[in-house]
C-alpha cells in the first residue's frame, strides 16, 4: 500500500516534468507556426450563392489574360457583362448578408466600439434607403479576439454557415492573416477597415480581399517624414512581432535611414510579453532623439515603464506612436503621463465628418476612440453598392464590381444618392466619409489621408491634431 | 501597371486639394502653419535643417553648408540652418552634403551618409537630415558606439529587473509547489489565481468594499469609493485566500473522497482553468487594466540602478513572504504537520493529524501567495489572461527549483527571472522566455531532481 504510494507520487512526480518540457516545446513551435491554423472548407460550407456558371466564367477570364492587352480590355468589359446576366438570372431573390469579425475582446479592443458602431450605422443608413435588390440587408455582428485566442475562427465558422456574403474585418493584421485563406476559399468577401499590414497588397487572395485602410508603406512614409521634421537623428523602435508591427516598422526603418536618420535600436518584441523592463533598458542604453512604439494595447505598458525610467513622452525623448496604439489614454489611469506624445493616424480631416463622428458616438454611447469608424461604415456601403451593380450577392460577383464602385464614374457620397445612380444604370465613384479611396487592382486605396496628433493631459489633443497625404 | 497607380493617385490629389487648400486657411488664422506646409500648392521640394548639439546639449544651426541635389541645384542654409530646394517632378533624386562647406569643428556624424537617394512625392517637401556633431560629439559618439552591447551598468540594471520579475515569480510558483508536496496534485489552475489577485486587487482598488452595489458607490473608501492599492492588495489577497478555500473545500475535497486519480484531476484543472479565464474575460472585460494609485512613479537611482519605489518595496515583501513561509514549514507544527502529509498521508492521518485541515492552509496559503504576486505583476498592467501567459514560467521556475520544496520554488524563479532579463543582453528580446524554458530543460537534463529537489525522491 505504502509501496504504491510512492511509487504513484514517482510516477507523477516525473509526469509533471515530462508534461513540463513537452508544454514547453509545444508552446515554442506554437509560436515559431503562428497563424497556420486555417484550413480548407469543404464545399458544402461554402454558401450557395456562389456557382458553377460564374466561377466558369471567371476561369475564362484568367486564360483570357494571357492574351493581349487590347483584347484583353474588351473581352473583360464583355466577361462583365456577361457575369451580370448570369448574375441577373440567378440570385435576383437573395439578399445581402454581411458578417463582421471586429475586436470586440482583445489587444485591439479599444477600436471595437467604433467599428462595430460604423458597421450598424452603415446598415442602418442602407435598409433606411430601401436595402439592396429591394430587402433590407442582414447584418451579423462578430468578434475577432485577438492572435492570442482563436476567436476570429470560431466566429468566421459561425458567419459562414450563416451564410455570409461578405465579412468584414479583423482589425488586426495578423488575426486577418489567420482567416483570409478561409474566407477567400469559401468564395466569400473579406473586406478590412483596419488591416494596414503591406502583406496584403500581394496576398493570393482570389481577388476576394479587398481594405479601405491604406498599407503601411505609405504610413512608414508619413511617419518617417514627421520624425525627421521634428528634428530627431536618432530613433530606436519598438514594435510587435507580427504582420502589422514587422510591416510598418520596417517601412518606417528603410523610410527614416533614406532620409539621413539613424536607427540605433531597432526591438521586436513577443506579442505576449508580459514585462518590458528590458526592452526599455535597451532604450534607455540607446538614448535616441526620438522613441517609435508600433504596438496595440500592450502599449501602454511599455510607456508606463519608459516613463518609469525617464524616456517617457514627459521627458526630453521624444515619442512617437501609430495607429495601434491610438486611444492609449483609456489604457492608463494616469494618463498625463502621455502628455507630448505624438501618433499618425490613417484618418480624413476630423472635423469635415463632424456629423458622423456624432452619429457614431451616440451610438457607441459616449465620446470613445473614432478611429476606424468611418472606415467600417465606407466598407458596408461599397459592398453593398457593389452588389446592387453586380445585382448578385454572391462574393466573386460582388468583388468584381468593388473597385469599380470606388472610382470611375459620377460621384456620390452617400448610400442612398449611390443607389439612385445605380438604379439609373450610371457608372459610379463613391467618395466615403473617410476618403475618396480610388483602389487599385489589389483593392486597396491608392492615397491617403493622415493625421498627426499630439498628447495633451487627457488624450490626444484635436486642436493640435494636423493632417498630412501620401500617395 | 505603375502608371496607372500615379495617374490615380494623382486624381486623388486633385479632389483632395480643395480640402488642404482649406486646412491651410485654418491654419494660417491659428498661426500654427509651418512654413514648410504653406509651400505645399507649389510643387514639391527637398527640405532640410541642418543643426548639431552643443555641449549644453541645444540645438545650434549650421550657416553657409551647401547642399546639391542632382540634375536640379544647389543651395545654402540660411541662419537658421534651413534650405529648401524645389524639384520639378516627383520621382528619386541623389541629395548630397558638401562637408567642406560645413564650419570648423563640425563634422557629419556618419561620414558616409553625405548621400542620399530620397524618393519626392508630388505637392509634398520630402525632408532630409545630415546627422551632425561638434568635434568633442563625434568622439563621444565613437565612444558610444564601441560600448554599445555589453557594459556594466545594463548588467546591473538587468539583473535588478530579474530578480523583481524572480521574485514576484517566486510569489506566483511557491502555492503550485506546495499543493503538489501536499497532495500531488499538479494544478494548472494555479495561473488563474495568479490573475484572480491582480484583478480582485484592481477591483478593490476601484469599487472599495461595496462599490457595486449601486447605493453604497457614492459613500467614501473603503466602503464606497475605490480603496487605496494597499488596502486593495491585502483585500486582493485575502479573495485569493478564499478561492483557493473554496476550490479546495467544494472541488479537490470530494474529488480526493470520491478516490479520482491525480491525472484525472489534473486534467480537471486544466478544465477549471479554462473555465475560471472566460469568467475573468466576462466580468472585466479583454482590455489592460492598470490601478489607480502608483502606476507611473518615476524610478530613483541606487547606485547604477534605476527602479520605483513601488517594485523596491513589493521586491522586499514578496522576500519577507517567501522567507516566512519557508521558515513556516521548518518551524512550526503546521510546518512538520505539512511535511508529514507530504511524505506519507496515511501514516500522518493515522498518527493524528488532521490531513483535510492541512490541505485546506496549504490551499489557503498557495492561492494567497499566488494572489499577491499577481498583484505585484500588475503593478505595471493586468489583464485576463495575464496568469496564463505566466504559467509556462511558473512550471519552469516549480520544477527548476524541485519539486515541492519551497525555496526551490525561490531559487527556481530566480534562475528564470535573471535569465530571461540577461539573455537580452545578447539575444533578440523576443526570444527572452524561450531562452528561461531551454535553461530548465538543460539544468533537468544534468540535475532530473531540480536545484534542490532531494536525490533520493526520483527513483
Amino acid at each position: 500500500m505504502i509501496h504504491g504510494l510512492e511509487r504513484s507520487t514517482h510516477m507523477s512526480q516525473r509526469m509533471l516534468k515530462l508534461l513540463g518540457m513537452l508544454l514547453a516545446i509545444t508552446m515554442v513551435a506554437a509560436a515559431c507556426s503562428g497563424s497556420d491554423s486555417t484550413d480548407t472548407v469543404d464545399a458544402e460550407d461554402a454558401p450557395a450563392a456562389t456557382d458553377a456558371p460564374e466561377e466558369e466564367a471567371m476561369e475564362e477570364e484568367e486564360a483570357m489574360e494571357e492574351e493581349e492587352a487590347m483584347e484583353e480590355e474588351e473581352a473583360m468589359e464583355e466577361e462583365e457583362a456577361m457575369e451580370e446576366e448570369e448574375a441577373m438570372e440567378e440570385n435576383v431573390e437573395g439578399e445581402l448578408v454581411i458578417g463582421t469579425i471586429l475586436p470586440v475582446t482583445g489587444d485591439l479592443a479599444f477600436l471595437g466600439p467604433a467599428e462595430v458602431a460604423g458597421a450598424e450605422l452603415a446598415a442602418a443608413d442602407i435598409n433606411a434607403a430601401g436595402g439592396v435588390f429591394g430587402k433590407d440587408i442582414v447584418l451579423i455582428q462578430g468578434d475577432s479576439g485577438d492572435t492570442t485566442t482563436d476567436t476570429a475562427n470560431v466566429e468566421v465558422d459561425r458567419l459562414l454557415a450563416e451564410g455570409a456574403d461578405a465579412i468584414m474585418g479583423a482589425a488586426s493584421s495578423a488575426v486577418s492573416k489567420t482567416v483570409i485563406d478561409k474566407i477567400t476559399g469559401a468564395g466569400v468577401i473579406q473586406f478590412s477597415p483596419a488591416n494596414t499590414s503591406p502583406d496584403f497588397t500581394t496576398y493570393d487572395d482570389n481577388g476576394l480581399y479587398f481594405r479601405t485602410a491604406p498599407s503601411d508603406l505609405l504610413q512608414g512614409r508619413v511617419l518617417a517624414n514627421a520624425i525627421i521634421e521634428q528634428g530627431n537623428a536618432t530613433v530606436s523602435v519598438l514594435f510587435r512581432q507580427e504582420s502589422y508591427g514587422t510591416g510598418l516598422a520596417d517601412a518606417l526603418k528603410a523610410n527614416l535611414e533614406d532620409a539621413g536618420a539613424t536607427v540605433d535600436e531597432f526591438i521586436g518584441y513577443a506579442v505576449d510579453t508580459e514585462s518590458f523592463d528590458a526592452e526599455v533598458d535597451s532604450i534607455v542604453a540607446a538614448g535616441s532623439d526620438a522613441v517609435v512604439i508600433i504596438g496595440f494595447a500592450e502599449s501602454a505598458n511599455i510607456v508606463t515603464t519608459m516613463h518609469e525610467r525617464g524616456v517617457g513622452p514627459t521627458s526630453d525623448t521624444n515619442v512617437w506612436g501609430v495607429d495601434g496604439n491610438a486611444g492609449l489614454q483609456g489604457e492608463l489611469s494616469d494618463p498625463t503621463i502621455l502628455n507630448g506624445m505624438k501618433q499618425t493616424i490613417p484618418s480624413v480631416d476630423l472635423g469635415s465628418i463632424s456629423d458622423f463622428i456624432e452619429r457614431l458616438e451616440e451610438e457607441m454611447g459616449g465620446p470613445e476612440e473614432t478611429a476606424y469608424g468611418a472606415e467600417t461604415y465606407d466598407s458596408v456601403i461599397i459592398v453593398a453598392l457593389a452588389a446592387a451593380v453586380a445585382n448578385s450577392d454572391g462574393g466573386k460577383a460582388i468583388a468584381a464590381e468593388i473597385n469599380e464602385v470606388t472610382k470611375n464614374g459620377t460621384k456620390c457620397t452617400s448610400f442612398a444618392e449611390c443607389i439612385e445612380l445605380v438604379k439609373a444604370g450610371e457608372d459610379i465613384d463613391y467618395d466615403g466619409l473617410g476618403g475618396p479611396y480610388e483602389f487599385v487592382d489589389a483593392g486597396e486605396p491608392a492615397a491617403a489621408s493622415f493625421r498627426i496628433d499630439t498628447y495633451g493631459d487627457d488624450g490626444a489633443d484635436a486642436a493640435l491634431a494636423e493632417y498630412t497625404f501620401a500617395s | 501597371m505603375t502608371a496607372r497607380i500615379r495617374q490615380e493617385s494623382t486624381k486623388a490629389m486633385a479632389q483632395w486639394k480643395p480640402l488642404a487648400g482649406l486646412l491651410i486657411v485654418v491654419c494660417s488664422i491659428l498661426g500654427l502653419v509651418s512654413p514648410a506646409l504653406a509651400q505645399d500648392e507649389g510643387g514639391q521640394s527637398i527640405v532640410t535643417q541642418l543643426r548639431y548639439k552643443d555641449e549644453a546639449g541645444e540645438q545650434v544651426p549650421v550657416e553657409g553648408a551647401i547642399v546639391t541635389v542632382e540634375g536640379v541645384g544647389e543651395a545654402t542654409t540660411d541662419a537658421e540652418g534651413k534650405l529648401s530646394i524645389p524639384v520639378p517632378e516627383t520621382g528619386e533624386y541623389v541629395v548630397t552634403l558638401d562637408p567642406a562647406s560645413l564650419p570648423e569643428g563640425i563634422a557629419l556624424k556618419d561620414a558616409d551618409r553625405a548621400q542620399l537617394t530620397v524618393l519626392v512625392e508630388a505637392n509634398k517637401d520630402k525632408r532630409v537630415l545630415f546627422a551632425l556633431v561638434t568635434g568633442e560629439g563625434a568622439a563621444a559618439a565613437a565612444a558610444a558606439a564601441d560600448s554599445s552591447g555589453i557594459d556594466g551598468r545594463r548588467i546591473a540594471q538587468l539583473t535588478v529587473e530579474g530578480l523583481k520579475q524572480g521574485l514576484y515569480l517566486a510569489m506566483a510558483a511557491i502555492g503550485l509547489s506546495l499543493i503538489y508536496g501536499t497532495t500531488g496534485l499538479v494544478n494548472f489552475a494555479h495561473a488563474e489565481m495568479v490573475t484572480f489577485g491582480g484583478l480582485m486587487t484592481y477591483f478593490w482598488n476601484f469599487y472599495g468594499l461595496a462599490g457595486m452595489i449601486g447605493f453604497l458607490a457614492p459613500l467614501p473608501a473603503p466602503f464606497g469609493d475605490g480603496t487605496n492599492l494597499v488596502f486593495a492588495i491585502i483585500l486582493g489577497m485575502i479573495t485569493g485566500g478564499l478561492l483557493g478555500y473554496i476550490l479546495d473545500r467544494v472541488m479537490f475535497r470530494t474529488m480526493r473522497r470520491q478516490g479520482i486519480s491525480l491525472i484525472a484531476q489534473m486534467v480537471i484543472t486544466i478544465g477549471l482553468s479554462i473555465l475560471l479565464r472566460y469568467i475573468f474575460v466576462y466580468f472585466f472585460g479583454g482590455s489592460p487594466r492598470s490601478f489607480r494609485q502608483y502606476t507611473a512613479q518615476r524610478a530613483m537611482s541606487i547606485g547604477p540602478v534605476e527602479l520605483t519605489p513601488k517594485d523596491l518595496i513589493a521586491m522586499g515583501i514578496s522576500v519577507g513572504v517567501l522567507i516566512a513561509i519557508g521558515l513556516l514549514l521548518t518551524m512550526t507544527r503546521m510546518g512538520k504537520a505539512m511535511r508529514a502529509v507530504s511524505d506519507n498521508r496515511d501514516l500522518a492521518e493515522s498518527s493524528g493529524i488532521d490531513v483535510q485541515k492541512v490541505i485546506s492552509t496549504v490551499w489557503i496559503f498557495g492561492a494567497s501567495a499566488a494572489a499577491l504576486g499577481g498583484a505585484f505583476f500588475a503593478l505595471d498592467q493586468t489583464k485576463w489572461d495575464f496568469g496564463f501567459r505566466i504559467l509556462l514560467l511558473i512550471f519552469a521556475a516549480v520544477t527548476l527549483g524541485g519539486l515541492g520544496t519551497a525555496y526551490g520554488a525561490l531559487l527556481g524563479a530566480i534562475v528564470i527571472g535573471l535569465v530571461i532579463n540577461l539573455s537580452t543582453l545578447f539575444l533578440d528580446p523576443e526570444l527572452k522566455n524561450m531562452v528561461a524554458l531551454l535553461a530548465m530543460v538543460l539544468v533537468l537534463m544534468f540535475r532530473p531532481q531540480g536545484l534542490l529537489g532531494k536525490a533520493e525522491r526520483i527513483g
